[in-house]
């Protein structure tokens, strides 16, 4: 692979990508004639148009004629592997990835994908492994949290743990992170530093039911259940008094939630069914309904 | 001369007039995370330097500062400690120097408390980052239109700077284009697929991600994100929520709208305001129905954001302006009408404004507009089965919240206001016009339009010249028609305001969303292009040529520019050899109020000087006046004013005045004329109460206020055009029985007349 060659290629293609400003199509028309004239480089522009836009197919055959045309540019063999882990092929998907990696590239999109056809193909260790090496590069939510499940399934407790520390450190406390924090904590009884964790979003805003409910569930897990009960009750006055004049279907969920740890089940059903009714599967409605239904069993 | 070396040596000229401290920096002040009692001010320089930021009440009084003693370029100060919704003045320097700040021009103003129900304002615009004219015509449309009124909030929907967000490119066509708003109005933005071409949401690094200091713990409301690349915060009674529709993944169990869930079932406020990129609705130069991104936000994002309440959503991407109905759960692909709930326009002036349930209600509907029509070039492949208004025009859209009412107008790139909306939660009133940004003349009749929900069966109308500060009544009580005939009294304000509350519950009310203009100064009373008396022959006038009564009907008329020589002249000047050395002009205009400030501004080849009722105001290159004689030095070619020339009011009177010009050759032998000119004056006129007001006619009367805002399609009691005009079109009758439909005619004339020399000069 020439450095300069992949150097270029990626410049160009961001820049091409870039260039059009008349949307999708017109991006892609804008494309035709370099590709006619056999520009590799306009080729993988496309393919990247292609998969952004959800045409996975589209994006494998231009990546693919780029691949034939430019045999040594590194920014065709990452969209071809991308728009081939898309279409399931994993196996190769993985191989060019691999190719793009091995030539220098360093988008964490590719170790993203890698990590992901490993999960998914059951080889968690490797995953992990590259979880770590893309966290490095990128350090989103989702891939903190994806991790994070990865060393639960791993049965690495600890890990787990550590990777969400690096999360709240590195993604300032964000609320996904330090929820998940919380459960994991929880779940291994370390319930001093869950409830720090709690207590601390909870200082920020000490009415946040979501955050009463999870302090709840910490207390109740340490056997604490009057404290529970406490902030659980909390909860649910909050949710009744700002459903009065918010009635959203988010707050409806959280107030399901809240009579099922309260027992009061039958009720909690009711309301989570209703939301589901009028606003489908969203946030944990499914979770809770089917946790209703496993307690009125 | 020639005029692009007068250009040249203009764009020379203005260079020079930066204030050396200035060069150093490479992007001007600018604001972010604005709360009640904290403000991130940024700038950047060439070279690293510690950071200081003064601030104070008064340009005259910084008192305090907040410094950073660390060497950098990009600079991002955060001020705290600060009073809720108070203005402070500020300066912004290494500790030692002075870059910018000090003056009238810097100050930023702190959010109000968090809930509260005053006026909301924010500015929202996407797709601008060209660089070009048409995303300066944008702002200035907006700027124009806003008046007093700016927007506390400036709401970026993305692709701010093409072609792919490069450092140079957000500061030439970013930071550069609107530093003017800039420095004293928040920035909160999304990243575009264009700021995507050199910044990564993942590792919140590239041009993009230094620029913003956006908040990530929650810093401005919400809940904490995490990361820059989606946040929320509050404003007034206000939750925004801003999402990455371009580089975070946006799956339903994801990240991002897990946080979405959570941040939404937090929110105590009233109105949800979301925003991003790619829009969910589009049949602009984007398709909703074929690309990933914009399925993905109307499938996955939409159902937790309505579900939450939310009531507005806005996005760019697509190059064009588009606004929907009142929308819930049309999620589906390809998207149909069944999403439409209220298929009616949301017009106060039209069907009456959108209704949602009191409060913040889940799936009671949400209004959708495409405004990625900031700069760049529009298009569109047909319309969308869900959006009442299409236009493929450029322009920018400003947003009023207040209490329990919503509004949002599109202003397109011309000034022309070309949709508006409003969405009411509850029972209460909306006033639709005047609704601000008006220009009504006295004596003029203009509805006063409002529109209720619920019970009312009488309203009481009153007006107010200070924004507010007091009010007189128009009527006690007249029955909730919905319009109301009034004759716009004889005074001057720029901060008009209606309002229309319940007659028998003063509690229910709604007033203008910001102010409108009673006889608005400055007037242009002679704008560029207009059409002068000359002389341009070898024989001399003789020196009575500039007096008021000098009889000039025998002169030609001609529009200008006059001259010879160039090729551009609208009228042809006498070219005679050897060249006649001076040539006259003259034009006559009527005042019924005294001028209480002037300004020139003109286009000259060579020497120019300029009489008000035969006293001399302006002159250049002239040296003496007599017929024979030259100029006393060569102009630039076509030389153009480089800013308005203030002149001594003094020579103006009120009734009939006359503006009479020379323009003398450098020599015998010089090969061109060029004369054109525009006189700008503000009236004093009447203080408010002073005047008389004009006296209600009863409800049901003609309005014609509608001629203004014909492209809004909603009758009358809109623009009034640019006021004061005769009913001979000179632009300068303010008498208080000016009516005509003449006068209205001349006022459009004059505002194209406007458009046409700010062309000219840009």
């Amino acid at each position: 692979m020439r450095t300069n060659l992949l150097i270029a290629l990626g410049a160009v293609c961001v820049a091409t990508t870039a260039r059009a400003h008349d949307g999708y199509h017109s991006d892609i028309a804008a494309l035709a004639g370099p590709i006619e004239a056999g520009d590799p480089v306009a080729l993988v522009a496309r393919a990247g148009l292609h998969r952004r836009a959800g045409h996975v197919m589209e994006a494998y055959v231009d990546a693919e004629n780029a691949v034939l045309a430019a045999p040594d540019a590194a920014a065709a063999y990452l969209e071809r592997g991308l728009a081939l882990s898309l279409l399931g092929a994993g196996a190769a998907a993985e191989e060019d990835l691999d190719l793009y990696l091995d030539a220098g590239g360093d988008a964490a999109e590719a170790l993203v994908a890698k990590a992901k056809l490993a999960r998914e193909g059951g080889r968690l260790g490797v995953a992990r492994v590259l979880y770590d090496a893309a966290i490095e590069r990128a350090p989103r939510p989702d891939l903190i949290l994806e991790r994070g499940e990865l060393d639960v399934a791993l049965g690495d407790l600890d890990a787990a743990a550590s990777g969400y520390e690096e999360g709240m450190k590195r993604l300032a406390g964000a609320h996904v992170v330090r929820r998940a924090l919380v459960r994991l904590e929880t779940r291994r009884g370390a319930f001093d530093r869950a409830l720090t964790l709690a207590d601390e979003a909870l200082s920020a805003s000490p009415t946040n039911a979501e955050w009463l409910l999870e302090r709840a569930d910490v207390r109740a897990a340490r056997g604490d259940a009057a404290l529970a009960r406490t902030d659980r009750e909390a909860a649910l006055a909050e949710l009744d008094a700002g459903l009065a004049r918010r009635p959203t279907e988010l707050r409806r969920v959280l107030r399901g939630r809240a009579l099922l740890s309260l027992g009061r089940v039958l009720e909690a059903e009711r309301e989570l069914a209703g939301v589901m009714e009028r606003a489908g599967p969203v946030a944990d409605v499914e979770a809770l309904l089917a946790a209703c239904r496993e307690v009125a069993r | 001369m020639k005029r692009g070396a007068s250009l040249a040596l203009a764009a020379l000229l203005g260079a020079s007039m930066v204030a050396p401290a200035a060069l150093a920096q490479d992007r001007g002040a600018y604001l972010q995370m604005g709360t009640p009692t904290t403000m991130t001010i940024a700038w950047s320089t060439a070279s690293a330097t510690p950071s200081e930021v003064r601030y104070g009440a008064s340009p005259d009084a910084l008192t305090e500062s907040a410094t950073s003693a660390a060497l950098v370029t990009q600079h991002e100060v955060r001020v705290t400690g600060l009073t809720p919704g108070t203005r402070y003045y500020y300066a912004v320097g290494d500790g030692s120097t002075t870059l910018e700040g000090g003056d009238a021009d810097h100050w930023f103003e702190t959010s109000p408390v968090v809930g509260s129900k005053g006026k909301v304002r924010a500015w929202i615009v996407g797709d601008s980052g060209t660089g070009g004219a048409r995303q300066a015509q944008v702002a200035d449309a907006m700027v124009t239109h806003a008046g007093a009124y700016r927007p506390d909030l400036y709401l970026h929907m993305g692709d701010m700077a093409y072609d792919a967000g490069t450092t140079s490119e957000f500061t030439d066509k970013f930071f550069a284009p609107y530093q003017h708003i800039l420095r004293n109005t928040v920035t909160w933005p999304t990243i575009g697929n264009h700021e995507g071409g050199s910044s990564d949401s993942g590792t919140q690094s590239g041009p993009y991600y230094t620029a913003y200091a956006l908040p990530r713990a929650a810093e401005a409301g919400g809940v904490a994100s995490g990361t820059e690349a989606y946040y929320s915060f509050d404003y007034a009674n206000v939750h925004f929520i801003v999402l990455d529709s371009h580089d975070s993944p946006r799956d339903p169990g994801g990240a991002m709208l897990t946080w979405l869930a959570s941040d939404l079932a937090a929110t105590n406020q009233d109105w949800v305001v979301a925003y991003f990129h790619h829009p969910p609705y589009t049949k602009g130069s984007h398709d909703s129905d074929s690309e990933g991104q914009l399925i993905d936000m109307r499938e996955n994002a939409l159902p937790i954001l309505e579900a939450g309440g939310v009531d507005l959503v806005l996005a760019g991407h697509s190059h064009v302006y588009e606004r929907s109905f009142l929308l819930d759960q049309g999620y589906e692909t390809p998207t149909t009408t069944a999403g439409i709930i209220d298929s009616s326009d949301g017009r106060v002036l039209g069907d009456g404004p959108y209704s949602k349930g009191d409060g913040l209600t889940a799936h009671g509907g949400a209004v959708y507009v495409v405004a990625g029509h900031g700069g760049t070039g529009v298009s569109a492949d047909g319309e969308h089965p869900v959006m009442f208004f299409t236009e493929v025009e450029n322009g920018s859209c400003l947003l009023d919240v207040q209490d329990n009412r919503l509004g949002l107008l599109n202003v397109r790139w011309d000034g022309v206001v070309t949709d508006r909306f409003s969405l009411i939660k509850g029972d209460g009133i909306v006033v639709g016009a005047p609704d601000g940004g008006e220009r009504l003349v006295p004596g003029d009749p203009i509805e006063i339009r409002w529109a209720t929900v619920g019970s009312i069966a009488n309203v009481k109308l009153e007006v107010s010249y200070d924004d507010g500060a007091a009010w007189e009544t128009i009527v006690e009580s007249t029955p909730n028609a919905g319009t109301y005939a009034w004759t716009v009294p004889v005074v001057g304000t720029v901060t008009g305001l209606v309002r229309v509350s319940d007659a028998a519950d003063s509690s229910v009310w709604d007033e203008s969303n910001a102010g409108f203009i009673i006889g608005e100064t400055p007037f242009d009373i002679i704008p560029f292009g207009s059409t002068w008396r000359y002389h341009d022959g070898v024989d001399d006038p003789g020196a009575t040529w500039l007096a008021s009564d000098f009889d000039d009907a025998a002169w030609p008329e001609g529009a200008a520019e006059l001259g010879y020589g160039d090729g551009d002249e609208a009228m042809t000047l006498l070219d005679a050899d050897p060249a006649i050395p001076t040539v006259y002009f003259r034009q006559r205009v009527s005042l019924d109020f005294p001028v209480i400030e002037a300004s020139l501004e003109m286009i000259h080849d060579d020497a120019i000087a300029v009489f008000v009722n035969g006293t001399q105001v302006y002159s250049e290159h002239v040296g003496a006046l007599d017929h024979a004689e030259y100029a006393a030095e060569a102009s630039d070619d076509n030389e153009l004013s480089l800013a308005p020339i203030s002149l001594d009011p003094s020579p103006f009177v009120v009734g009939d005045n006359v503006v009479a010009a020379l323009v003398k050759q450098s020599s015998a032998t010089s090969s061109d004329v060029s004369f054109d000119l525009a006189l700008t004056v503000t009236l004093d006129l009447p203080s408010p109460g002073g005047g008389g007001q004009g006296g209600g006619a009863g409800a049901g009367g003609a309005g014609v206020g509608g001629a203004g805002s014909g492209a809004e399609g909603e009758g009358g009691g809109g623009l009034g055009g640019q006021g004061g005009l005769t009913d001979d079109g000179c632009g300068c009758r303010l008498g208080a029985a000016s009516a005509e439909p003449r006068a209205l005619a001349a006022m459009v004339a004059l505002l194209l007349l406007a458009e046409r020399r700010r062309r000219r000069r840009s």
